[in-house]
């Protein structure tokens, strides 16, 4: 109990000098950054004149020196404040209330996709070791891992929207429709093809490593004893490999939520879906502080939420990794 | 497992054999109606121009600048596309002898969406917040603003402002005070033909007819403007599911079934900044930025540049043909003086010039006068691709005339800070004078991106400013002009050439060819709004 206790602060602790790290990191990045975020905000138009510039840059506080802006920045935010958007122009803690359900919708789907799919491929590629569809399987993963996700996001925009006419092109719900008229139907059809181009990333991890393990344990004693008794490929499967091949799968699916976080940023840009990645590469390209750092900070939870799940989970699933009693 | 697979790999390309098949169906369909429109009737449009909708309808963020107010709201008066200044919630107005005193008479038949009548109250409510805001709109020379009568307002200025019935009368859309607070750029109330039905910032905005609207009912009932990365609306453009779409330059020439290429003019201006004076003669910049250029400030380098480079080519390269030559900010312009042209593309002349004025070849090929080479540095802004191209190809076309530009890429930071002592790729344009006014004006001299050559001719400042404090709107034009050239001087490239301005971008756009999209005139800023500014005189071909 005790130890749970040191553990959980422990956690917290490494948490929130992650959080202060990465928003450092992240400021001083922008501002060495050559964007001028007043320009940037008026889409540099050339009229703007010396009074206008510096009104605008005394409302969002960029008139101040920069160590004193980040630590305004600091203390709002630790006081709840995020801060203004420049670019849209209300406040930070709004715009990521508005696209955080599409972000969580799109990841969470092509996480669930990629890591049913990358069991079941890489189980499969083990299991026919050496054979065609192992080297079928093998290739594929390979490709996914080279090809980026952009490109794959194009050619699949081109060719499952235009081309074929299957899934709607871009954005969250149907043109020209309002929300209020839109069914769960229409917009679970507009997420299919980014997530599916998202999943095809996290796909090949969970292949290549399901394999690895998966040969593992088909080369155990314990399946050869079970090949004696005369069980099927499929029963060795179901009674042997899922529960000792799941543990790597599941804690390399978990870390895997930084890759999938930047490979939604790709994937929102390509099919201009509104969630937060694409917000992101907006912010970052128009020296959008206050944005990028809510964005930055939020991302940075959920990636350290990833890991922290990953190292408990095994902990659970695997007594001889646990790093604390429970 | 291995027959499941193969079961999975066998309906995979039943379905596709399919498509294919429907698709054929499709496309011999596509040949008797044109594009395949996916059921939207011709009265409805979709349009796709670019990925954020600027200033989203709030006047506090610039909603109405780039010409896009009229398509939601009123304002006091309207430009035409033949830039014409008239009435639109005034149905006329006087300007007192002095210029201080601007009086407008209202209409009271306009209505907001709502309902609601547009009254002088909401008039005077919009322009005193965007006054006290300050952040967009230069209205710093309005005193202050009075209802003397029911449907009468008056403006009273502290100094003359001749641009204000050109520029803020004619952008500032009127919002209701009644209904306006922070979230106004979610329920956009206005006066105009459309009304805002759904805003969704990331996906897209609905407009439908405003019911109240007083005006000639828009053909087009509804629109919608959604917000797609230019990459991801060519590709909707294919599909159908968008008629038209914002493209760039390297975009607009890629062929698409039954759409045409609108190439429209558009007062958006690119060119080099050479600074006026040489170094050492001014040292105490405001900015405290340094000031000075040996070889720009030259005025034979700078006549033989401007008649010599060849602007046409440098459209043709740069911009694929799509733009004009440009030989200043406001060509076209009611207040431009055709007179202040010149021929460029005259190398001979450039030549003689250059020679008569000492400058003669050295050995490397560049021009020498006394020991001074004719280099100079040029910066440009590397994340614009648009302004790199055309960086290239000036200086290409600088090193024939025997003239070294060194292109330096750059960021807008360190080219503020550079702007008085090196050549910078520029930008200019808009529908009035206030941006000829402050950059040929010594007060604006080191003081922002505005007078950055710090040119200074006393004559000229005389014509600018009177231009600016007369009341007679006819007598400022011809102030403007002589500013231009009088016969003897003026600030154009017939005379001090502040300036080597080279090419207009043309705003391209590619959309469905059965689309009529009314008179469109020479566009101001912002390549986004530009098009659909007029989108309620826009009409469907072939229902007429």
């Amino acid at each position: 109990m005790n130890k749970t206790f040191v553990f959980i602060v422990n956690k917290i602790l490494r948490c929130l000098l992650l959080l202060f790290g990465v928003s450092l990191l992240a400021f001083t990045l922008l501002k060495l950054s050559p964007v001028d975020p007043v320009l940037a905000s008026v889409n540099y138009d050339p009229n703007l004149t010396v009074e206008q510039y510096e009104r605008i840059a005394e409302y969002y506080g960029l008139n101040k020196p920069e160590p004193v802006q980040y630590l305004s920045w600091l203390r709002n935010f630790l006081s709840g404040d995020m801060g203004m958007s420049l670019l849209h122009r209300e406040p930070v803690a709004d715009v990521i209330r508005q696209k955080a359900w599409a972000s969580a919708a799109l990841m969470g789907f092509s996480w669930v996709v990629s890591g049913l799919l990358g069991f079941l491929l890489g189980s499969v590629a083990a299991f026919r070791r050496g054979r065609l569809w192992d080297g079928i399987i093998k290739w594929l993963s390979y490709l996914q891992v080279t090809v980026p996700t952009f490109w794959i996001g194009l050619i699949f925009l081109l060719f499952f929207s235009v081309y074929l006419g299957w899934f709607p092109i871009g954005i969250s719900v149907p043109i020209g429709r309002l929300v209020s008229d839109t069914s769960l139907i229409e917009r679970f059809h507009h997420l299919v093809l980014p997530a599916l181009t998202l999943s095809l990333l996290g796909i090949a991890n969970v292949t290549l490593h399901t394999r690895e393990k998966m040969i593992d344990v088909l080369n155990s004693e314990y399946v050869l004893f079970a090949k004696a008794r005369g069980e099927s490929d499929f029963q060795i499967f179901i009674n042997h490999g899922i529960r000792n091949a799941v543990v790597p799968a599941i804690t390399i699916h978990f870390t895997y939520f930084g890759e999938l976080f930047g490979g939604s940023v790709l994937a929102e840009e390509v099919f201009s879906y509104p969630g937060l990645g694409a917000t992101l590469t907006e912010a970052g390209l128009k020296g959008d502080t206050p944005l990028l750092l809510g964005i930055t900070v939020i991302a940075a939870i959920f990636v350290f939420l990833g890991n922290t799940i990953a190292d408990i989970l095994n902990g659970l699933l695997n007594p001889a990794l646990r790093s604390y009693p429970s | 497992m291995k027959r499941v697979l193969l079961i999975l790999l066998m309906v995979c390309l039943a379905i596709l054999a399919t498509q294919f098949v429907s698709c054929k169906k499709d496309n011999s369909k596509d040949q008797i109606e044109g594009r395949n429109r996916k059921g939207r009737p011709t009265n409805e449009l979709v349009v796709s121009m670019g990925a954020m909708i600027p200033h989203e309808f709030e006047p506090r963020n610039r909603y109405g600048m780039y010409n896009e107010a009229h398509i939601t709201h009123s304002t006091l008066l309207r430009r035409t596309a033949d830039l014409e200044i008239v009435g639109d919630l005034a149905k006329s107005y006087t300007i007192s002898p002095d210029g201080l005193i601007w009086t407008f008479d209202l209409h009271d038949h306009f209505k907001f969406s709502n309902g609601e009548p547009v009254t002088a109250n909401d008039v005077k409510f919009t322009y005193e917040m965007l006054i006290e805001d300050g952040r967009h709109w230069s209205l710093d020379f309005v005193s202050r603003i009075e209802i003397p009568e029911k449907n009468r307002i008056v403006f009273i200025l502290n100094e003359p402002c001749s641009t204000f019935a050109s520029s803020q009368l004619v952008e500032v859309p009127i919002v209701p005070e009644a209904y306006y607070d922070d979230n106004y750029k979610f329920n956009p109330i206005g006066s105009g033909p459309y009304m805002v039905a759904e805003y969704q910032p990331g996906e897209q905005a609905i407009f439908v007819v405003n019911p109240y609207w007083h005006g000639e009912e828009p053909y087009f009932k509804k629109w919608t403007w959604v917000l797609l990365d230019e990459n991801a609306a060519i590709a909707a453009l294919q599909s159908g599911d968008v008629d038209v779409v914002y493209a760039s330059p390297e975009l607009a020439d890629k062929p698409i079934n039954g759409c045409t290429l609108f190439d429209i003019p558009a007062n958006d201006v690119r060119g080099l900044s050479l600074p006026y004076v040489r170094e050492g003669v001014i040292t105490d910049s405001p900015d405290g930025y340094k000031v000075g250029n040996n070889i720009t400030s030259d005025p034979i380098l700078r006549k033989a540049m401007n008649i010599g480079v060849d602007r046409q080519r440098v459209v043709d390269v740069a911009l694929n043909g799509h733009g004009r030559p440009a030989y200043s900010v406001i060509d076209n312009m009611p207040f431009w003086n055709p007179e202040a042209m010149i021929k460029d593309n005259d190398v001979q002349e450039a030549m003689r010039v250059l020679d008569e004025g000492g400058w003669l070849v050295g050995p490397d090929g560049i021009r020498v006068k006394n020991g001074v080479r004719a280099e100079f540095d040029l910066y440009y802004a590397t994340s614009d691709l648009l302004r790199t191209n055309v960086a290239i190809e000036a200086a290409n076309q600088l090193k024939k005339l025997g003239i070294k530009a060194n292109l330096v890429g750059s960021n807008w930071d360190e080219m503020m800070k550079k702007s008085h002592e090196v050549a910078l790729l520029y930008a200019g344009g808009r529908h009035n004078p206030n941006p000829f006014f402050i950059s040929h004006h010594p007060s604006t001299a080191g003081r922002g991106w505005t007078n950055v050559t710090f040119y200074n001719n006393p004559k000229v400042t005389e014509y600018i400013e009177k231009a600016m404090s007369s009341a007679d709107l006819d007598e400022a034009i011809r102030y403007w002009k002589l500013a231009q050239w009088d016969g003897e001087t003026g600030c154009s490239v017939r005379g001090d050439l502040p300036y080597l301005w080279l090419v207009s971008i043309n705003h391209t756009y590619v959309g469905d060819s059965r689309i009529d999209v009314g008179n469109q005139g020479i566009h101001s800023h912002g390549h986004d709004w530009s098009l659909i500014a007029n989108i309620a005189e826009w009409t469907w071909k072939g229902d007429k």
